[in-house]
């Protein structure tokens, strides 16, 4: 029985240092589900300015954000590419903004004159706002400012927490270093 | 397996520092990414009718200019409200409809909050380099408030109708 148990054990009981690390694969784990994590994309996102040289186009929300755990990648509506890696990045912020709804405001203005643009200056809508910042080659810091959708911003911050391993994802308003 | 061994008794301390870190003063806006500036700062804006300052950035400096112009619909301007804007934390300038102001800034991030009198702010993040200028419009229609950036050519030419807003802040 001691035999038994012994061998049981040796079999079970793996040193710590024999288990390769995350930086050992080249692999990432998602957030919360423990798996390898998959490169994921959205093309629902605003870019609001940061990276050198890459103007940001009002309202335009069909910007492509890329990530995986080799890159963070966003093509924006002038066809320009911005691209680091997540080592790079030193922060992540998140800041939802309470604020009036445009597009109900001008409909309820439109359907209704002054007494549907009273009403709809009720509705309210949220801004999600991500910031990334990050060091560029060079060691100069750079970053880039995004407004997500509701439908996406969560699963965004997931993703940049589950690259940088910075944590997160951050509190509304919150940061996380 | 792990077993958090010993755990129990660094729960007390870590927690109280937790809670004593909670309740420092924070970090400067320097290191927030969408702070705005102080909120009850009060400010003296005077409007140079027909001035129109534009300077070439100093030595390893970028300036930018910052304006609400005439060619875009503003709803806003009957009642002169007053748009504000605040780099990296703290207030730089003031504008009310059709006027512009610049700041000069050191090259690398700067993280700018636009604010229209009371309403929520919207943010932007602008990299600049030394010996450069940069141009960042805002601009009001009926509940949007925007601020973006516009290349050189067209940002001189609506500056042009613009007044200078000289601002200075009072602590």
């Amino acid at each position: 029985m001691i035999v038994i148990g012994m061998v049981a054990f040796s079999l079970a009981w793996v040193p710590s240092h024999s288990v390769p690390s995350e930086q050992e694969t080249g692999a990432c784990i998602a957030r919360g589900t423990g798996a390898p994590f998959q490169e994921q994309s959205w093309n629902k996102v605003q870019y609001l300015g940061g990276a050198i040289d890459v103007p940001s186009i009002p309202r335009y929300w069909k910007n492509t954000l890329t990530i995986s755990c080799g890159s963070i990648r966003l093509k924006t509506g002038t066809n320009q590419l911005v691209e680091f890696t997540p080592e790079q990045v030193t922060a992540i912020a998140y800041a939802g903004q309470k604020g009036d709804n445009a597009a109900a405001g001008k409909a309820g203005f439109a359907a209704g004159g002054l007494l549907g643009l009273l009403i709809a200056s009720q509705v309210k809508s949220v801004s999600h706002f991500i910031g990334i910042e990050f060091r560029l080659p060079d060691g100069r810091p750079s970053g880039l400012l995004l407004r997500a959708d509701k439908k996406n911003y969560d699963a965004i911050l997931n993703a940049l927490g589950s690259v940088t391993k910075l944590g997160g994802p951050p509190a509304p308003g919150g940061k996380v270093h | 397996m792990v077993r958090a061994l010993g755990a129990g008794p660094l729960i007390v301390p870590v927690f109280c520092l937790l809670l004593v870190s909670g309740l420092a003063p924070s970090s400067p806006a320097q290191t927030d990414m969408f702070g705005c500036g102080p909120e009850k700062q009060k400010f003296n804006i005077t409007i140079h009718k027909g001035q129109h300052p534009m300077p070439e950035p100093p030595p390893g400096k970028a300036v930018v200019y910052v304006f609400r112009a005439k060619k875009y619909p503003d709803s806003a301007r009957r009642f002169s409200l007053r748009t504000l804007l605040s780099v990296n934390g703290k207030w730089v300038g003031v504008n009310r409809f059709q006027t512009y102001f610049y700041f000069e800034a050191d090259p690398g991030l700067l993280r700018l909050c636009s604010k229209l009198e009371k309403r929520p702010p919207v943010f932007m993040n602008l990299t600049v380099e030394a010996g450069k200028s940069y141009y960042i419009r805002q601009w009001v229609v009926f509940f949007d408030h925007e601020i973006t950036q516009v290349p050189e050519q067209e940002a001189r030419r609506l500056l042009a109708k613009c007044d200078y807003a000289a601002f200075k802040g009072k602590p």
